[in-house]
């Protein structure tokens, strides 16, 4: 059976440590982020996480979701663990107070995902994208919206999906063919296909809240290939009354669940929405002008803003599940035994050495763990950078500058070596990896996903080095290139540290060359 | 190559936390001995990655684009 273990020690190392929360209180959100009470958040969550998610992580797995006469439902013991969630009031922990969520910084509630992650990340995507969702509806919806959707949702009653790919597009949004026609109420009526929605039905909760992208047909009834009328809208599955209170069932329904190679107990979707009632988000759309070129619509602000967070959850989840891989691999290769030592019996009066003498496995071993606190820090700081960028301190721009840029190389490099690190992990377990009751390929299943979705990791790569790597003359990297060089210089005088400076001021050098580089033999 | 460094500076960051932890004497030992272990595992394995990442950045994409998926 996998285990689990939160990694408090190393969270809170850098928290308190690396990050210097103590230094950080000026920070809007940090003022009462007290050591004692970023522990009591650190721990109470990792004990809910090893108790009531992990647990249930391979028993979804074998059973997976199921979908009947038009129902969805996820496997046994996620409702109870659902509501388990919801009443200890994990799922507000980043929502503001006003709202009946604890406002607790990015940072920490990055760290709280990432324990979720680990224990379940088939469990933990539902109450993911409802956050996703609910941030969204922040920054986008009406009052009415902010008064009588969000708090459900940010409490947990109600859930909350994205819905962006349809059975003709997924990265390429200019080919979508959902629309919604705008009524004279104000509202729309949309119609389309959506697939791959996670979560888009489940029975956790009354209502789902589905956050989706459309497009406004012009005057003429058309749509186009483009991504100009693109809007975003909120479609519930149920309305939602005046008061707050479940209306009647909208024209949303589910037309079937996916068969997948992993996360088998979040319900992966086919929605069809049929002349549903759509309620459009963020700024009225005006008419484009004669002659006018337009890339893309106001309309899709308020989803970048979702894409963007969730492509930062997505990278941690490439961390979490290199974590909780490395973790069972740690175990077993301090129980099985096989051969001896190269340079001889460790224990000679038993008759094989445990299998975490040979190099090899030593090798699997540190690539998993140096990778998983590595790529924690890096996500961690940049949490910070996300706080420090609304600041009114001096270096407030440069973070936000890091942040973006460092938001594609998040999501790709460690979901990239997320899966590797299970696949390792996996390698440890000799041929007992590759058989399912020992669970670790379940880790190899459930973390390939993080690779695709939220934008291809080789979409991710031409986001940073069509968009971001050459904007405005460089500016990012060179934030980023200036940050690292500061603190080399400041330490380039110890000695003993030198043994980590020079490589890194080594690997700096080669990537400041190739940046420079880069986009000029690309774009040739 | 962007994360491979930026994981890197982590790396030495932490080490010198580390470092300093081991010389006063505080904290848990393995612990702080195994953070230096981490950094120097990503110093020799995996700093090495830039310069064969540059390499073929270098190389450019006409392979990539000369091949013909027919035939």
């Amino acid at each position: 059976m996998p285990v689990y273990r939160a990694p408090l020690e190393d969270m809170r190392f850098v928290i308190h440590e690396l990050l210097e929360m103590e230094k950080q209180r000026d920070l809007p959100q940090f003022e009462d982020m007290t050591p004692d009470l970023i522990d009591d958040v650190l721990n109470n969550a990792g004990k809910f996480c090893e108790e009531v998610l992990q647990p249930l992580n391979q028993s979804g797995d074998e059973e997976g979701c199921t979908f009947e006469n038009g129902v969805v439902r996820t496997p046994r013991g996620f409702k109870e663990a659902y509501k388990a969630y919801c009443e200890a009031g994990w799922g507000g922990l980043a929502a503001p107070v006003p709202y009946g969520g604890s406002g607790l910084p990015i940072l920490l509630t990055m760290a709280v995902n990432e324990m979720g992650q680990s224990a379940n990340q088939a469990f933990a995507m539902y109450p993911g994208l409802t956050a996703a969702a609910y941030s969204a509806l922040i920054f986008t919806g009406n009052d009415w919206m902010r008064e009588t959707v969000l708090p459900k949702m940010v409490s947990g009653e109600w859930a909350g999906t994205m819905c962006l790919t349809e059975p003709g597009c997924g990265t390429d949004l200019r080919l979508m063919k959902t629309k919604a026609v705008e009524q004279s109420d104000g509202t729309y009526r949309m119609s389309g296909t959506k697939i791959f929605i996670s979560g888009g039905d489940q029975d956790l909760t009354d209502n789902i809240i589905h956050m989706v992208i459309a497009k406004i047909p012009d005057e003429n009834g058309q749509i186009h290939d483009d991504l100009s009328t693109v809007n975003f809208f909120m479609v519930p599955k149920f309305l939602v009354k005046e008061d707050g209170s479940m209306g009647a069932r909208n024209g949303v329904a589910t037309g079937g669940i996916e068969k997948k190679m992993g996360i088998k107990g979040s319900a992966t979707c086919v929605l069809n929405f049929d002349d549903a009632i759509a309620y459009r988000l963020g700024p009225k759309p005006q008419p484009k002008k004669e002659g006018e070129k337009r890339s893309s619509s106001a309309g899709m602000s308020g989803m970048f803003g979702m894409m963007n967070a969730a492509r930062l959850g997505v990278g941690i989840q490439g961390i979490a599940i290199g974590e909780v891989a490395y973790q069972n691999a740690l175990a077993y290769t301090q129980e099985r035994r096989v051969g001896h030592a190269l340079t001889g019996p460790a224990e000679p009066d038993k008759p094989a050495d445990l299998e975490i003498v040979h190099p090899d496995v030593r090798r699997m071993l540190l690539h998993c763990k140096s990778f998983v606190e590595g790529a924690r820090a890096v996500a961690l700081w940049t949490m910070l950078n996300m706080h420090v960028m609304r600041s009114n301190r001096p270096d407030a721009e440069a973070a936000g500058l890091m942040s973006d840029l460092l938001t594609p190389v998040i999501k790709a490099f460690f979901t990239d070596m997320g899966f590797e690190a299970a696949n390792m992990a996996m390698q440890c377990y000799g041929g007992h990896g590759y058989i399912r009751d020992n669970g670790v390929e379940q880790f190899v299943r459930d973390g390939r996903i993080n690779q695709t979705y939220e934008g291809a990791n080789g979409v991710q790569a031409m986001d940073l080095v069509g968009r971001k790597l050459g904007r405005k003359g460089g500016v990012a990297p060179m934030a980023l290139f200036n940050t690292i060089n500061g603190w080399l210089t400041e330490n380039e005088g110890d000695a003993k540290l030198q043994q980590f400076t020079k490589p890194v001021k080594r690997g700096l050098d080669t990537m400041q060359q190739a940046t420079m580089r880069a986009p000029s033999i690309i774009y040739a | 190559m962007m994360g491979i460094v930026t994981v890197g500076w982590m790396w030495a960051r932490m080490a010198k936390i580390a470092q300093a932890k081991l010389a006063a004497g505080e904290g848990n030992k393995v612990f702080f001995q195994n953070k230096l272990v981490c950094a120097q595992y990503w110093m020799e394995r995996m700093i090495p990655e830039c310069s064969m990442l540059f390499e073929r950045i270098q190389a450019g994409s006409s392979a990539l684009m000369a091949f013909q998926a027919a035939g």
